[in-house]
C-alpha cells in the first residue's frame, strides 16, 4: 500500500512515530511491515530503500520527502482476496519542534507544566483513522 | 458535495463580509511604507503536494503578483534537503534572477525530538541549526524564521554561527503568545545582552485575530469534533461578553461533541494584540508572518483585521517584509476546490491597497 505524508513538510524517517493499519477489521502491526521510500525527493525518480519499523525509528538522516509515496509491505499468508476491502489508516508523524522539557518554563502557551515536561511529541491517545474502500483486482 | 471556489465564497464566505473596508482611504496620506510584499511558498503547499505546481511555478506565480520577497520551507520543497546539489542551488539562483525575486526568509524547524522519547543535546541542536544556516547562506537567504519552541540555549549559542553565515534569526511570536509573554522578554534579554543584530522577533499575524476562524470551525463540525449548536452558542455569548465560566458551564451540559468544551477556551483566548504594543520591538523585527485563513471576495481577511494592523505598522515606521501565508487549504480541502493562488492574490490586493504599492 502506498501512502503520502499527512503533514506540510518532509521529515526524517525517525519522526514517523505511530502507524496503525486495519484491513477488514484485522489490525496489522507496524513492527511486522517494511517501509520503503525513494532515496531522493521530493518528486525525483530514484531507487527506493526499505526499512523495518525499528530501523525507521533510528533513521535520523534519511528523509521521507513531502508528497512522495511511502510503500508499506504487509505480510499476510495468501494475501488479500479480490474485491473490495475496508482499509483504515492512522499515522502520527512526530513534528517535534518544541522540546519535551522546557527547563526555564518559558513556553506558557502550554499552560502550567510543573517540572518542565511539555509532553510535546507524544502520540495522541486516540489516533484518528481515515477509512477508504479499496478494490483489489487480481 | 462539489462546489467551485467561487460558489463557496458566494455562499459561506460572501454572506458575512458585511463590515465595510475603506482601505484606500486609510493608506492615503501615510508616509512611504517601508513594508515589502512577499509570500511564503507554504501558501501553495496543496498544489505542490499534488504536483499541480512545481517550485518554479510557485516562484513564477509570486512574481506575477508582485510578491517579490520569497519565504520558503526548504524541508517542503528543496530537492534532497538538507544537501541539494550545487547544480540545483545554481538553478535556484537563476530562478530568483529570472523572476526578479529576493530570497527573504528561510523557515527553520528545530526538531528537538528527532529520536522518540529524547530531546536533542545542545551539541546535536547546534548541528541541526548549522545545517539550516549553511543551506540558507548557500541559497542567498538573509533571514531565518525560527519556531516558537526553539530552545533558548540553541539560539544564544548559535549567534556566532548566524554571524558567520550572515543570517538574521527571528523567533516567531505565535498565538496564544503575545509580545508581552515571558518567552519574548527572555529573547529580548539575550538580544540586549549580546547587542546582536542576528537575533530578533518575528510576529505572526495570528496575534491580531479578532474573531473566530470560521473555515477551521466548519471543518471541525464536518469532521464531527465540534457541534454546530455549541459553537454557535459559544461564539454568540463571547461576542456579548458573557463570562467564560458561565458559558463553559452551559456547554458542559449541552456538549455533544468531544471538542465543544475546549472550543470555549479557544474562542475566549481570541483577543487582538494592539499593533502599537509592537513598536518598542521595532528594531528587532525584520519580517512579519502575514498568516491568513480566508480572504473573502471583498479582499478582507475574515478574522484578522489587516486594515487596522498594516496602517499602524506603516505609521510606526516599521522596516520589514510582510510574508503572506495562506493557511486555510487544509480547512476546506475535504469539500471545496482549494485555490491557493486566488487566496494569495486577494491578500496581495489588500496589502497593495494598504501599502500604496
Amino acid at each position: 500500500m502506498n501512502i503520502r505524508i499527512n503533514y506540510y513538510r518532509g521529515v526524517y524517517l525517525s519522526q514517523v512515530d505511530t502507524l496503525k493499519l486495519i484491513v477488514d477489521g484485522e489490525e496489522f502491526p507496524a513492527g511486522k511491515m517494511t517501509f520503503s521510500v525513494p532515496e531522493h525527493g521530493p518528486n525525483i525518480p530514484s531507487n527506493r530503500k526499505a526499512y523495518t519499523f525499528q530501523e525507521l525509528g533510528k533513521a535520523a538522516k534519511a528523509r521521507w520527502f513531502f508528497g512522495d509515496l511511502m510503500t508499506l509491505t504487509v505480510p499476510k499468508p495468501g494475501g488479500l482476496s479480490s474485491g473490495m476491502h475496508k482499509v483504515q489508516l492512522g499515522l502520527f508523524v512526530r513534528n517535534s519542534y518544541i522540546p519535551m522539557f522546557d527547563k526555564e518554563q518559558l513556553f506558557d502557551f502550554f499552560g502550567p507544566h510543573p517540572g518542565g515536561a511539555t509532553h510535546y511529541g507524544e502520540p495522541p491517545a486516540n489516533l484518528s483513522l481515515i477509512t477508504k474502500n479499496i478494490t483489489l483486482v487480481q | 458535495m462539489n462546489m467551485t471556489r467561487k460558489e463557496f465564497l458566494q455562499t459561506v464566505g460572501g454572506a458575512a463580509t458585511t463590515a465595510a473596508m475603506s482601505s484606500s482611504s486609510i493608506a492615503s496620506g501615510a508616509g512611504k511604507a517601508n513594508l515589502k510584499r512577499g509570500v511564503s511558498l507554504y501558501s501553495y503547499q496543496d498544489a505542490f503536494y499534488t504536483r499541480a505546481m512545481s517550485l518554479e511555478d510557485c516562484l513564477a506565480e509570486a512574481a506575477s503578483i508582485g510578491a517579490r520577497e520569497i519565504q520558503l520551507l526548504p524541508e517542503e520543497m528543496v530537492p534532497d534537503f538538507p544537501n541539494p546539489s550545487d547544480k540545483w542551488v545554481g538553478q535556484w539562483k537563476d530562478w530568483m534572477a529570472k523572476y526578479d525575486l529576493v530570497a527573504d526568509t528561510y523557515c527553520q524547524f528545530q526538531d528537538t525530538v528527532l529520536i522518540k522519547g529524547q530531546d536533542l543535546s545542545l551539541d546535536e541542536g547546534m548541528e541541526m541549526l548549522e545545517r539550516d544556516l549553511k543551506l540558507a547562506n548557500r541559497m542567498g537567504f538573509t533571514k531565518m524564521r525560527m519556531l516558537i519552541g526553539t530552545p533558548i540555549d540553541v539560539m544564544e549559542k548559535g549567534l556566532p554561527l548566524a554571524e558567520k553565515y550572515n543570517v538574521w534569526m527571528g523567533c516567531e511570536v505565535h498565538a496564544p503568545a503575545r509580545t508581552t509573554s515571558r518567552l519574548v522578554q527572555r529573547w529580548v534579554e539575550v538580544i540586549e545582552k549580546h547587542k546582536t543584530k542576528y537575533f530578533g522577533i518575528l510576529p505572526d499575524f495570528g496575534i491580531f485575530q479578532d474573531r473566530p476562524n470560521r473555515v477551521q470551525r466548519d471543518r471541525n463540525i464536518r469532521d464531527g469534533t465540534l457541534s454546530e449548536a455549541a459553537t454557535k452558542y459559544i461564539e454568540e455569548e463571547w461576542q456579548k461578553g458573557t463570562p467564560k465560566e458561565k458559558v463553559a458551564e452551559a456547554v458542559a451540559k449541552m456538549a455533544t461533541k468531544p471538542g465543544d468544551a475546549s472550543y470555549v477556551d479557544q474562542v475566549y483566548r481570541i483577543k487582538m494584540q494592539d499593533p502599537k504594543e509592537l513598536v518598542p520591538f521595532k528594531d528587532y523585527i525584520r519580517n512579519f508572518h502575514a498568516k491568513f485563513w480566508e480572504m473573502t471576495e471583498n479582499y478582507q481577511e475574515y478574522s484578522i483585521p489587516c486594515e487596522k494592523v498594516i496602517p499602524a505598522l506603516i505609521a510606526a515606521g516599521f522596516n520589514a517584509t510582510l510574508s503572506s501565508e495562506y493557511e486555510g487549504q487544509r480547512a476546506i480541502q475535504d469539500v471545496y476546490e482549494v485555490d491557493e493562488c486566488e487566496q494569495v492574490r486577494r491578500h496581495h490586493v489588500m496589502m497593495k491597497r494598504l501599502l500604496g504599492a
